[in-house]
């Protein structure tokens, strides 16, 4: 305030002798602003309070982002990998490999002649596969028995579809299951002891509130060296059910050894009580049962799931995949960089107020189940792309998602 | 009572989704220079040992799956010598079958074309795994959208960086 403006404001009488500072107070704005260094003799650096008595100031030095090499000698691919717990073998010790045979001079000398013309081919039918590590790939003995738990192949088990071989995760139609499948077991007891053939769908299990694998076939009690039929069966066949939409199921068949005929008590009279824990089953058998072969397939939906579900007195559940809702931004009214428009309004737009739409485009072509997709998509290009919008007319033009979906979409 | 099924069903294959193409492959490191050679999920590899030759199939997350080497004595002892090209043919057939064997019926090479013609070796492996019936190439996967998915209503549009974002550049 200027002393002008205090001369109007106070009459003579009451004004004091000096001007009263009645300015804005600035000092504590400024400091606000800029901190309260700001008014500090020297602004540019810390106030230096070290007491004279103080033989040394201690050097301070500033914290360096320090990175020690010894902490980063791993490489990515080490840092990411699991660790490694040590598992437990729940059956048999190893076959030992098969003796080296010794080749004959004129062996040789032939093998070296196809050697080096290419055309030695050896017979990879019998070079034997026990690659347990696609068992593990495929978490086939997780999802048995538990974590860190296998077994090594060390009887021969062969399961045979129609001339479809069960390795270790081949891929069967559903159709071709349809039939028990002809099995073949080693005999390695001497005529002592005893197989127990298990059929397990790993990933079968779709009933509420029951935990554990579903069980297709068990046979019990099957004397060494002898077939399948002699055994006691007590799960009757049934086909492996991937219901529909839900993918391939793994389907094991695990073989069993021990020495004395147990009575098993496993129900499987309907769809649902084939439902058993097979890690619990083993686990109240584990004395006396030891798991010797494993093979398993991979199967997938087809109509003979339909009819077999039919045949047991259920419908046949439709399931489809759920995808983890897609990342977007929240929708703004300004976004931060520029955005195609529609585009950007159809990424907010509710799913079924655009299913809504798609179907009254159908039925406005009164042709609900059976749309076809026009020859031509846009016969009045050159009008249209003068007088539509671009956006309007490249959405008109679109083969891919929601344009696509227009036509091949199912209507369930 | 009658069973009912469940609403929400987990399928516990972890090969599923790769079998059913849903499974996006990795797209590689941005600046590394063979950006495609970490874009599989299976890739098949031949390994030239000083005295072995060794055929693998590496799954991006599980590290080695399948393997076929003549370490193994059925195969060595067919074998002439352990590590001449027919070896190495003889190694991507028994690779191929082990492969179909497990379900597993597309690999990417594991190494490059030109490393490929340049090494008899390595062309004759997989001139095997392709004779046998294993595939070198993996299809594309399905892509997350509205055909897939109803919830998705919307077209994925690449977002360009303006000239703000580039100014550095400039």
């Amino acid at each position: 305030m200027s002393a002008a403006q205090y001369a109007r404001l106070v009459p003579k009488k009451y004004r004091s002798r000096t001007l009263p500072k009645i300015d804005r107070p600035w000092r504590p704005r400024v400091i606000a602003w800029a901190g309260p260094a700001a008014f500090y003799p020297n602004r540019f650096y810390e106030i230096d309070k070290w007491y004279k008595a103080r033989i040394d100031k201690p050097e301070k030095l500033p914290e360096m982002h320090i990175i020690d090499p010894a902490n980063h000698t791993k490489s990515l691919e080490e840092l990411l990998k699991k660790p490694e717990s040590e598992s437990i073998n729940i059956g048999f010790a190893k076959r030992e490999a098969a003796i080296k045979s010794e080749k004959s001079e004129g062996d040789r000398v032939e093998l070296e002649r196809k050697s080096r013309h290419m055309e030695l081919k050896i017979d990879i039918d019998s070079v034997d596969l026990e690659n347990l590590s696609v068992y593990r790939h495929f978490q086939v003995f997780d999802h048995l028995f538990g974590e860190n738990v296998f077994f090594e192949n060390v009887q021969r088990l062969e399961v045979d579809y129609q001339d479809n071989l069960i390795y270790s995760g081949n891929i069967l139609t559903a159709e071709s299951t349809v039939n028990r499948p002809e099995v073949s077991i080693e005999s390695v007891g001497n005529g002592k002891g005893f197989n127990t053939l298990l059929m397990v769908n790993l990933d079968g299990n779709a009933f509420e509130g029951k935990n554990g694998e579903l069980i297709h076939w068990m046979v019990s009690n099957i004397p060494d060296g002898e077939n399948v039929a002699k055994g006691k069966e007590n799960v009757e066949y049934l086909q492996p059910l991937p219901f529909y939409g839900s993918g391939y199921h793994r389907v094991a068949f695990v073989l069993f050894r021990h020495s004395q005929p147990i009575d098993f008590s496993i129900n499987g009279s309907t769809l649902e009580n084939r439902i058993h824990s097979i890690s619990e089953f083993y686990k109240s058998h584990e004395n006396v049962l030891t798991p010797s072969a494993i093979r398993f397939f991979q199967t997938s939906y087809d109509n003979s799931v339909k009819t077999a579900l039919h045949s047991l007195g259920l419908k046949s559940p439709l399931y489809e995949y759920e995808y983890r809702p897609a990342l977007k931004p929240d929708q703004r009214e300004f976004p931060e960089k520029p955005q195609p428009f529609d585009l950007y309004l159809d990424m907010y737009r509710d799913p079924k107020e655009v299913e809504k739409e798609i179907l009254e485009r159908r039925l406005s072509e009164i042709k609900l189940d059976n749309v076809e997709e026009p020859e031509w998509i846009d016969p009045d290009y050159v009008e249209n792309k003068k007088k539509l919008p671009a956006w309007l007319h490249s959405k008109q033009l679109e083969r891919k998602g929601v344009g696509y979906a227009k036509y091949h979409n199912d209507v369930l | 009572m009658v069973s009912r099924f469940v609403k929400e069903f987990i399928n516990r294959n972890p090969r599923n989704n790769e079998l059913m193409g849903r499974q996006a492959v990795n797209t590689g490191y941005q600046f590394e220079k063979e950006r495609a050679s970490r874009s599989y999920i299976y890739k098949v590899e031949l390994i030239e040992g000083k005295s072995h030759r060794e055929g693998r199939i590496v799954h991006y997350k599980d590290g080695i799956v399948i393997s076929a080497s003549t370490k193994e004595s059925s195969i060595a002892n067919q074998l002439y010598s352990k590590t001449d090209t027919s070896a190495a043919l003889n190694v991507g057939r028994v690779l191929a079958l082990r492969c179909l064997q497990s379900g597993i019926h597309f690999a990417m090479p594991g190494a490059t074309k030109e490393a490929i013609e340049k090494s008899q070796h390595q062309t004759n492996f997989f001139k095997a795994l392709k004779d046998e019936g294993l595939t070198l190439q993996e299809p594309a996967h399905i892509e997350h959208s509205y055909e897939t998915d109803k919830s998705f209503t919307w077209k994925n549009y690449p977002l360009k960086p303006t000239r703000q974002d580039k100014l550095d550049e400039l």
